[in-house]
């Protein structure tokens, strides 16, 4: 018996053939038949049918298929439940046939299944006519968005913490010349249609019928969505004050406020440096920032 | 180890607040070990916070032992430390394969029972038992297919896995009843090849039939009255062992876990 790190020996050679070809079975997108997705038998690998037996319960074929269905429906639940406003908005028929191309391209490699999605904003980003393809009537800005605050939620969620930033005295000197870097759990996130509010009503719910759009916002409303020791908190920002925090993450404070100043109109610029350290105070006792970087 | 009749059940998120607030009596629970593997998250925090409560087995889908790809020494460590964190008294997985060429499938994949198949397990199970310094036990599946290449009974193989490997048996009844009837075999003779004094835990569930009649695993629903019987068998012949109920989708109230342990408690005393 082998007692070291690694020291297994390589699987027999049978067994890797078999895991080839199982493996492409499984990863071979479901067929859409009748406004249903369901399992492609006819297209199934001679050589992997003849390997299963016919049973009294389903031929090789219809056995195999369970495990295809089953890889696929697994896997289109988990992006369901973390993308479900996104999923309702465009309707689950649609939004599974988008993320089975997604996931064609990104296939799962993590222990954790929910990491599957973690790729789906950027690849959507490339792809931003992928639901418009598929007959979806809703704005690709509203999906886009939509995408934009599921995600906003699952990072409060599920990504790792780390210890929010405290100021001391000592750091009022530092301060011009540091970067603010959100926390892993904090996303800001703009909208034009009330997804924030929409998506927080889905917390508690697992109803797949479709969301009819809402109606458009008079005007862009700006949030920061972060962890909570109740779940997940949700800030309202002014526009100046969203602004001011996307600047200060990209560059040091000093500069980041002088560039807000230079996009200000004349009129707001003498309350400016008071508005400035309001935002700032709310951020931090939010605990929006990780860390100063100077 | 747990107290050989303990009953538990598996942790699962819509339970978390409840178990905290009200702490309802049961022996001990299972984690999903894939589910806790990284400190700084909720779902870390919630199982520390729980588990100071209550005894905690750690029960894993992703260790991939039948898989073609070396074992994930990063995963093990992983696994490792989060039974150090509990201080679990066993970890298990399963008897499947779950990954190929770096993608992981996320299902319990079955593999032909074979000679070669089964010593390649076996030294893979026993080098994970070495590795985590606890012990260590195997789950058997539900499958839906079999191999034309099996040269074993499914029975026999993970009997053998366990012999030879010297880690434990963790004997699913309700994958044995699925499988017994998928495959059309006596769920008698299954148990007849399990050396009871080798069971670290033992597990109940509900599974779905699908339209084409195959049963399927699903944990979404009570354990079937012949699953039941097939239990009470068991524990004639081997009990007393931890018994634990699973329930994955459709998760009902705590209420509804812990009647199944009643059942459980009534089945085994009659």
């Amino acid at each position: 018996m082998a007692t070291g790190r690694g020291e297994t020996r390589g699987a027999p050679e049978a067994l890797r053939s078999l895991q080839r070809d199982f493996t492409a079975l499984l990863r071979t997108p479901l067929a859409t038949r009748g406004g249903k997705l369901d399992a492609p038998l006819e297209s199934y690998d001679t050589g992997l049918v003849a390997a299963v037996l016919d049973g009294s319960r389903g031929t090789a074929r219809e056995r195999l298929a369970v495990y295809q269905r089953q890889y696929w429906l697994r896997l289109f639940t988990v992006m369901q439940r973390e993308f479900p406003l996104s999923a309702r908005l465009v309707g689950m028929y649609r939004f599974n046939l988008v993320t089975q191309k997604y996931l064609t391209d990104c296939p799962p490699c993590d222990h954790d299944i929910g990491c599957v999605a973690n790729r789906f904003v950027p690849w959507y980003d490339e792809r931003p006519a992928a639901f418009e393809a598929l007959g979806a009537k809703v704005p690709r800005e509203a999906v886009r968005q939509a995408l934009a605050v599921d995600a906003a939620f699952r990072k409060a969620w599920t990504a790792t913490e780390t210890p929010a930033l405290a100021l001391g005295v000592d750091d009022a000197g530092r301060l011009p010349a540091a970067r603010l870097l959100p926390r892993p759990t904090v996303s800001f996130v703009r909208e034009d249609w009330p997804f924030v509010e929409l998506r927080r009503g889905l917390q508690e719910h697992t109803e797949s019928e479709p969301l009819a759009l809402p109606a458009r916002l008079g005007r862009t409303r700006h949030w920061a969505v972060l962890r909570a020791s109740t779940g997940i908190g949700l800030a309202r920002l002014e526009p100046r004050q969203s602004r001011l925090y996307a600047l200060c993450s990209e560059r040091p404070l000093g500069e980041a406020v002088s560039r807000l100043g230079d996009e200000c109109p004349s009129a707001e610029r003498a309350k400016l440096p008071d508005r400035v350290r309001a935002w700032l105070a709310h951020g931090v006792e939010l605990g929006l920032w990780q860390e100063l970087d100077a | 180890m747990l107290a050989r009749d303990a009953l538990g059940v598996g942790l699962r998120v819509p339970h978390y607040e409840h178990l905290l607030r009200e702490r309802p009596a049961v022996d001990y629970l299972e984690l999903l070990s894939d589910n806790y593997l990284v400190p700084g998250t909720p779902a870390h925090g919630y199982a520390a916070r729980i588990g100071a409560n209550y005894r905690c087995v750690l029960h894993g889908v992703g260790l991939n032992l039948l898989g073609s790809e070396p074992l994930d020494e990063a995963y093990l460590d992983a696994i490792a430390r989060l039974a150090d964190e509990h201080d679990a008294p066993f970890v298990s997985d399963h008897l499947c394969w779950s990954r190929d060429q770096a993608l992981n499938h996320h299902d319990l994949l079955p593999a032909p029972f074979t000679e070669a198949n089964a010593e390649y397990a076996a030294e893979r199970a026993a080098y994970v038992q070495h590795r985590l310094g606890r012990p260590f036990a195997l789950e058997n599946l539900s499958s839906y297919v079999a191999f034309r290449e099996s040269t074993l009974a499914e029975w026999d193989f993970y009997a053998s896995v366990v012999q030879t490997s010297g880690v434990w048996f963790m004997l699913d009844i309700n994958n044995v009843y699925v499988s017994s009837e998928n495959h059309d075999f006596d769920p008698l003779r299954y148990l007849d090849a399990i050396d009871f004094a080798r069971v670290a835990q033992v597990h109940l569930a509900g599974h779905q039939q699908t339209e084409q009649g195959v049963l399927v695993d699903t944990h979404d629903r009570p354990v079937i009255d012949p699953v039941w019987r097939l239990y009470a068998e068991a524990w004639r012949r081997g009990g007393p062992f931890p018994t634990l109920i699973e329930w994955d989708d459709a998760i009902p109230a705590f209420d509804v876990l812990l009647a199944g342990l009643e059942q459980a408690r009534v089945v085994r005393s009659a």
